[in-house]
């Protein structure tokens, strides 16, 4: 299967899940189509989130406080990402719902 | 205490992204003022004769293939090399070259034929309102959330614009005046469409690719599609863009490319984190950095009462634009 760009391999899972996850949890779904790529580390998929979050395509579900003191914030689509998954990634690149 | 340091992530952030779109317009300003003086040197200065159009044009089909190798470095160091062609093959990725094409070889060849065939005072004044455009376009398509500070920040840029780069008509006659407003009106909305599409494809994409495909694009739409035209049709354009990898003042506009690739890097980034809308409004502020950083360098620029006016209008738009962060930590009513 072709690799999709890192942001949608993110939405992708989590339209697969159906569930709210954190930045560690996406990098273990994730990692393993990004061998050796910098760009796939949970900082990155954080940033990414937060970035999609603006827009619209994912909300804050839960967070909480690690033990270093770190805001770990959960992530799950909404309406508006579920809709641009099954258009532009699941329908045209396979997935559960194409 | 949770829900306090989530709210501060979120601002955080959101502040970040205004800081980065004021930046942006800062070193647009900077890299303008830079890429004229390339223009005064080889392999520019000898070509300047051979049409009107041939030295702008080259140099911005340069200037786009110099920052889109400024930012393929940027984005090979972050390792999102392979990111490219992987998201050229999707929706959204085809949905930035769109963005590219108009904001790239549309607008600024529209641009600069305004400049050309309608004379600065019309274009300058024309083009400026862009960001108004595109604002306006924003709020039709994607939604975007705009307060009514936004809105009168957008304005006050727009109008600051207006008036700092405000040319007195100077008695010349246009003989293809309306062919040049016209092109004026293309380069607006060009420019308005540019940050509409884009920030509708950075739904999806990484804003640090799209800017990196932009480039590129853009640069490959120049080179096919206006290059044979900058001076009739022939080969005059290709002439010159050749001549430039020989000429060691080509370092200068590098530097200029350089410096609009990280400013653009910047805008699409702003675009991404605080809405179109009020990146372009942030974004307009060039024309205020242009005057000064062309003061800096050129040691010429009177300061006439438009540049003050307009300086002071940029500034409290720009003040508006960035608002309360803590209201715009959602840019859209998605």
């Amino acid at each position: 299967m072709k690799t999709l760009p890192l942001r949608f391999t993110l939405l992708k899972v989590l339209e697969e899940r159906g569930a709210a996850l954190e930045p560690a949890e996406l990098y273990e779904a994730v990692k393993g189509q990004y061998p050796n790529e910098k760009q796939c580390t949970p900082s990155a998929i954080d940033e990414h989130m937060m970035s999609m979050r603006g827009v619209g395509l994912v909300d804050v579900k839960d967070c909480y406080e690690n033990a270093d003191k770190q805001l770990i914030c959960k992530y799950e689509l909404t309406g508006y990402g579920k809709e641009k998954v099954k258009q532009h990634i699941c329908l045209t690149h396979g997935g559960k719902n194409a | 205490m949770i829900t306090q340091l989530l709210f501060d992530k979120k601002l955080r952030y959101t502040k970040k992204g205004i800081t980065i779109g004021a930046i942006a317009g800062m070193l647009w300003g900077l890299g303008g003022v830079v890429m004229a003086i390339a223009f005064g040197y080889e392999p520019f200065a000898s070509y300047a004769d051979v049409s009107l159009y041939i030295v702008p044009l080259v140099g911005a089909c340069l200037g786009d293939l110099f920052a889109g190798l400024v930012t393929l470095c940027i984005n090979c160091k972050k390792g999102k090399r392979k990111e490219y062609f992987r998201i050229l093959k999707t929706k959204p990725g085809l949905i930035i070259c769109l963005g590219a094409i108009f904001g790239g070889p549309i607008a600024m060849s529209g641009y600069y034929c305004g400049l050309y065939l309608a004379g600065p005072f019309y274009t300058m004044a024309i083009t400026a309102i862009y960001p108004a455009i595109g604002a306006v376009l924003c709020r039709i398509f994607l939604k975007e959330k705009i307060s009514k500070n936004g809105w009168i920040g957008i304005l006050l840029c727009v109008a600051g614009a207006i008036v700092v780069t405000y040319v007195a008509p100077s008695g010349e006659v246009y003989p293809n005046f309306i062919v040049g407003i016209i092109a004026c009106i293309l380069a607006t909305i060009g420019w308005g469409m540019e940050g509409v599409v884009c920030a509708y494809g950075m739904d999806l994409v990484d804003p640090d690719l799209a800017i990196g495909i932009r480039w590129f694009v853009s640069f490959i739409a120049y080179f096919i599609c206006v290059l044979p035209f900058v001076a009739g049709f022939g080969a005059a354009g290709y002439k010159l863009f050749a001549a430039a990898f020989t000429s060691p003042w080509t370092l200068i506009l590098v530097a200029a490319a350089f410096v609009n690739g990280i400013s653009y890097f910047w805008y699409y980034n702003a675009i991404n984190m605080t809405g179109a809308s009020r990146a372009m409004a942030l974004m307009i502020t060039y024309s205020l950095w242009g005057v000064i950083f062309g003061w800096i360098f050129y040691g010429s620029v009177s300061i006439t009462w438009n540049i003050v006016v307009g300086a002071v209008m940029i500034f409290i738009g720009a003040v508006f634009v960035a608002g309360k962060p803590s209201e715009i930590l959602n840019v859209r009513d998605n």
